[in-house]
């Protein structure tokens, strides 16, 4: 059976965080009715995909899947293991912020789930005032005691490229890493129109560092991590080894995966779709195969393009051989022309095609170079 | 004198831009009714689009009108006339047609400086000046202002003036009783040799190039053999006839009369404005004067955005010199960008068009290089080139000495602006020759200056530095030698041919170091930092870096919502799709352009 990873969100949050574009909202009436519907969902599909699949990863994301009452998010994973056929080493991350998350809920996490994802963004309490967030440093201090005094293993989000200074930044990170987490995705901050902080950028309210600034600091990140144990993985994503993501890195390997609720992505069968945006189109269907679109339909030729788009932000590349036996074609071969040409930022070997760390930043240009 | 000349007025129009010449043109148009209102286009006259929106004519279009004036019918030709200074030849083509011109000003503006070079032309032609005020109904309307500039700034007499609003249909009646009686009919010798002046021409499909002219002295109709003064050469005229304003065939034309002339003529660049037509047999060895070959004197690259499109922009090109003889190109080939044409223009404006009409009514994408004139190359072996394109230069130690084209330069400005001006022209490598107070309101500074400078950014910095209020005007008087050197662009060492300019020495440090600034923020940032440097002759006077670019992943991958991520990188490939590869740096097509840009 083909491995498959589910991906369900939760689309409520308290308040919309300045930086936000994601589907959420705070319409927290509608809880109860949402977690029926994505169960019904769960069930809809552990049928249509009967026997095909089999569970190894999941991932409630949101949102602010923590937000949710006491035992919900118990019933949704029940409702996989019910319905789904799921491994016994399956991966179930959950996603938190801080300020929701408590004793009571932390106990429900660790029996439902084995990983927590949380939401801390900053230590600073100047910086997390700026950008909107619920909490302030305290209580992401407590929270990421509360889970790191668990056998849950801890992520935490930080963002990179905030408005605050360099140092600010890096006590953040020093600071969650203190805390004992083995896992930390430090993510660069993007200024996406609609949304506040686009506005206050424009109006000068706010100030943000440039890329140079975001690059100094990865690369400040990246040495502060090491100290601690962790290893880049992937361009924003950093673990002692073993403590991985295994969802996400289901996204870069092109592993299939199921999204269920609001807006959620999939990947089968190399077609991509996506649920509706519209929280009543998606409580009211009575067919969830009507609310689902049609995103692409890939070729081989997409397929193997999304491969190495995907394949080179992780630190360990693209495995020549895995491409050959997908896709019966070399690799160096098919993009000489481009791989040539970044013989500079390439490490090339027999084996594999890997982004060198200084440039890993420029990874955009690196693959339109490569695919050129 | 013959009765029939008697009956014909011929005129033009002057006015300043937004003064109302085309609607004036189109109220008389309907007034005689040759266009019956409901058929009516706004502003007539203007064919073309970008005229249209530009408010600004620059192909004449002639009409003939009739009306009934105590008891006699007449025959008014109206052409109009281009309003740019590119195009002062062919204005003065136009009024050399015409017996008169009204003279329009706008009741609250008053007479404008940029009138005034069009009355001087007019006066210089010999064409009685005949002042209407029109804009009378506007609140602001001050007639009496406007009738005492016009007395004393032009010295016309105002007494019983037509007070019009064109706009309203307001006195229309009243510019046609001045059009008769105090234009001048024509007095030509309808027996002596036929003398047709070309005043314009255009080029038809099925008819060939048609000759737009005046008839002189003599007479033409169908079926006789013409000679073309200037060029020699001889056709035989199928039809002839007069602009309804579509083109109506008659049986002849004769002297003093305005109309066409179709001889399956090939080409427009037969049909030369300001040439001389006459009868192939029994013509007359007297061209009439003022003939002047149409020069282009600016010169550009122009290449396809994508490069695979250059035999449609030899189509496009080929097309739009049918109609426009003063376009010429001829191909190139730039390391930088390809296979394309050099082309050339009789000036900015004319250059402007033709980037214009390629881009909508051929919906081209276009790269246009630096604009250049022409430079006569003295080489150390005693041969003489003229060089457009600076890449084509040779060697320094190859030239003995170069000269470039001067201009007479006449700028109008009210006097405030007299100082900035002067210091302006200086900078511009101008040399002083005269300034006259025209009245209290107004200064003409002449300048003899180097075509290369007006071209440049000269014209901008006139508006910014009268806040829009200084006109300019120039004719090509001459080269003059000077110490010019070529500077070249190098990106990541390699020289960019398409970046090369042809400076004086003393502007080359100047504008290899803006040059350099501009580029720095146009390139984007790579993947390895790109030297950009301007050389003269292998010195570098300037340098800059865009540095490498250090950040441009996209980090966040949120519920496997993978489409956004390939959609930010299908952008980007678009974009360096359309980016010119020299050597290893990629360059936008702006880069190519931007380097025109003034600066502030």
């Amino acid at each position: 059976m083909e491995k498959l990873g589910l991906y369900l969100h939760i689309p409520f949050c308290r308040s919309k965080c300045a930086y936000c574009d994601f589907l959420s909202f705070p319409n927290l009436d509608r809880m109860e009715s949402y977690k029926n519907k994505l169960l019904l969902e769960i069930a809809y599909y552990a049928d249509k995909l009967k026997g095909e699949y089999i569970v190894d990863t999941v991932f409630i994301g949101g949102g602010t899947p923590s937000i949710l009452p006491l035992g919900y998010v118990s019933e949704i994973v029940d409702a996989i293991c019910k319905n789904f056929t799921v491994a016994s080493e399956v991966e179930i991350t959950v996603e938190s912020n801080p300020e929701s998350l408590d004793v009571d809920k932390v106990s429900e996490y660790q029996n439902a789930c084995n990983r927590v994802s949380l939401g801390v963004q900053s230590l600073n309490n100047k910086t997390l005032k700026i950008i909107g967030r619920a909490h302030d440093e305290n209580q992401a201090r407590r929270a990421l005691e509360l889970l790191t005094n668990t056998n849950l293993k801890v992520n935490a989000d930080l963002i990179l490229g905030l408005p605050e200074s360099e140092d600010d930044c890096l006590r953040s990170v020093s600071g969650v890493l203190d805390c004992g987490v083995k896992h930390l995705s430090a993510y660069g901050l993007g200024v996406e129109k609609g949304t506040k902080l686009f506005d206050m950028v424009k109006d000068g309210v706010c100030t943000l560092p440039d890329g140079d600034r975001v690059a100094d600091l990865y690369n400040e990140v990246l040495s502060l991590t090491s100290r601690y144990g962790l290893e880049r993985y992937e361009v924003s994503n950093f673990a002692h080894p073993g403590y991985e993501c295994k969802h996400n890195l289901g996204y870069w390997t092109r592993k299939s995966y199921l999204g269920m609720g609001l807006g959620a992505h999939s990947l089968l069968q190399n077609a991509r779709f996506y649920n509706t945006s519209s929280l009543s189109d998606y409580l009211n269907t009575i067919n969830f195969d009507e609310i689902k679109t049609l995103d692409a339909k890939l070729s081989k030729e997409d397929e193997l393009e999304e491969s190495v788009m995907l394949g080179l932000r992780l630190s360990d590349g693209i495995t020549l051989s895995v491409i050959k036996e997908r896709f019966g074609v070399d690799i160096l071969d098919k993009y000489s022309k481009g791989i040539s040409k970044l013989s500079k930022v390439l490490d090339v070997t027999e084996e594999k095609i890997r982004v060198k760390k200084e440039y890993f930043y420029t990874l955009n240009s690196i693959i339109v170079e490569f695919l050129d | 004198m013959s009765k029939r000349q008697d009956k014909i007025r011929n005129f033009c129009i002057v006015a300043h831009i937004d003064h109302g010449k085309s609607t004036l043109a189109d109220r008389l148009i309907e007034y005689t009714g040759v266009v019956s209102s409901r058929d009516m286009e706004a502003q007539l006259l203007d064919s073309m689009d970008i005229e249209r929106e530009r408010g600004i004519t620059i192909k004449l279009q002639p009409v003939r009108m009739f009306y009934n004036y105590n008891g006699e019918e007449y025959i008014l030709n109206l052409i109009d006339t281009p309003g740019h200074v590119d195009f002062t030849y062919e204005v003065s083509r136009s009024l050399a047609a015409c017996e008169g011109a009204l003279l329009v000003v706008d009741a609250s503006q008053g007479v404008e400086a940029q009138t005034l070079t069009n009355v001087y032309l007019a006066m210089d032609n010999d064409l009685e000046i005949v002042p209407l005020i029109n804009k009378i109904d506007l609140p602001s309307a001050d007639i009496e202002g406007a009738k005492k500039e016009i007395e004393d700034i032009i010295g016309l007499d105002t007494d019983g003036i037509a007070l019009v609003s064109a706009k309203e249909g307001i006195g229309i009646e009243d510019v046609l009783r001045d059009v008769i009686e105090k234009i001048p009919a024509p007095q030509g010798d309808e027996n002596a040799p036929l003398k047709a002046l070309i005043f314009d021409s255009y080029y038809d499909n099925y008819k060939g190039a048609i000759s737009f002219v005046r008839i002189v002295d003599g007479e033409v109709r169908a079926g006789v053999k013409i000679k073309m003064c200037h060029s020699g050469k001889e056709f035989d005229v199928t039809e002839v006839g007069v602009f309804n304003p579509k083109l109506l065939p008659c049986e002849k034309l004769s002297a003093g009369d305005v109309g066409y002339i179709a001889a399956s003529i090939k080409n427009v660049k037969d049909t030369s404005v300001g040439d001389t037509i006459t009868l192939a047999e029994g013509g007359t060895s007297e061209p009439l004067p003022g003939y002047k070959e149409a020069k282009p004197m600016v010169f550009s690259g122009i290449y396809p955005a994508d490069g695979s499109k250059y035999n449609d922009l030899k189509d496009a090109l080929e097309k739009l010199n049918l109609n426009d003889a003063a376009l010429v190109f001829e191909p190139e080939v730039s390391a930088a960008l390809g296979f394309g044409f050099r082309c050339g223009f009789l000036g900015l404006l004319h250059m402007e068009i033709i980037e214009e009409r390629l881009e909508r009514e051929f919906d081209f994408d276009i790269i246009t290089t630096s604009p250049s004139v022409s430079y006569l190359v003295y080489k150390t072996n005693g041969e003489m080139m003229e060089v457009a394109n600076p890449s084509h230069l040779p060697a320094v130690t190859e030239i003995d000495y170069m000269e470039e084209p001067v201009v007479k330069a006449y700028i109008y400005t009210p006097p405030e602006y007299v100082g900035p001006i002067m210091e302006l022209c200086q900078e511009k490598r101008g040399i002083y020759t005269d300034m006259t107070y025209i009245d209290s309101g107004r200064a003409r500074i002449e300048y003899e200056m180097p075509l290369n400078e007006i071209i440049y950014d000269f014209f901008d910095s006139l508006k910014s530095k009268s806040r829009g209020y200084a006109s300019l005007d120039y004719e090509i008087t001459g080269y003059k030698r000077s110490e010019l050197v070529k500077l070249d662009i190098l990106l990541n060492g390699d020289v960019c041919d398409a970046l090369s300019i042809i400076v004086h020495k003393d502007k080359a440090y100047a504008r290899g170091r803006s040059i350099a600034e501009k580029l720095k923020d146009v390139i984007p940032r790579q993947m390895f930092e790109i030297p950009i440097q301007a050389a003269i002759g292998g010195k570098v006077i300037a340098r800059e870096t865009v540095k490498a670019m250090r950040k441009d992943v996209l980090a966040k991958c949120y519920g496997g919502d993978i489409t956004r991520k390939k959609k930010l990188l299908e952008k980007q490939k678009e974009g360096k799709k359309r980016m010119r590869q020299v050597g290893s740096v990629s360059v936008p097509s702006e880069a190519f352009m931007t380097i025109l840009k003034f600066d502030k």
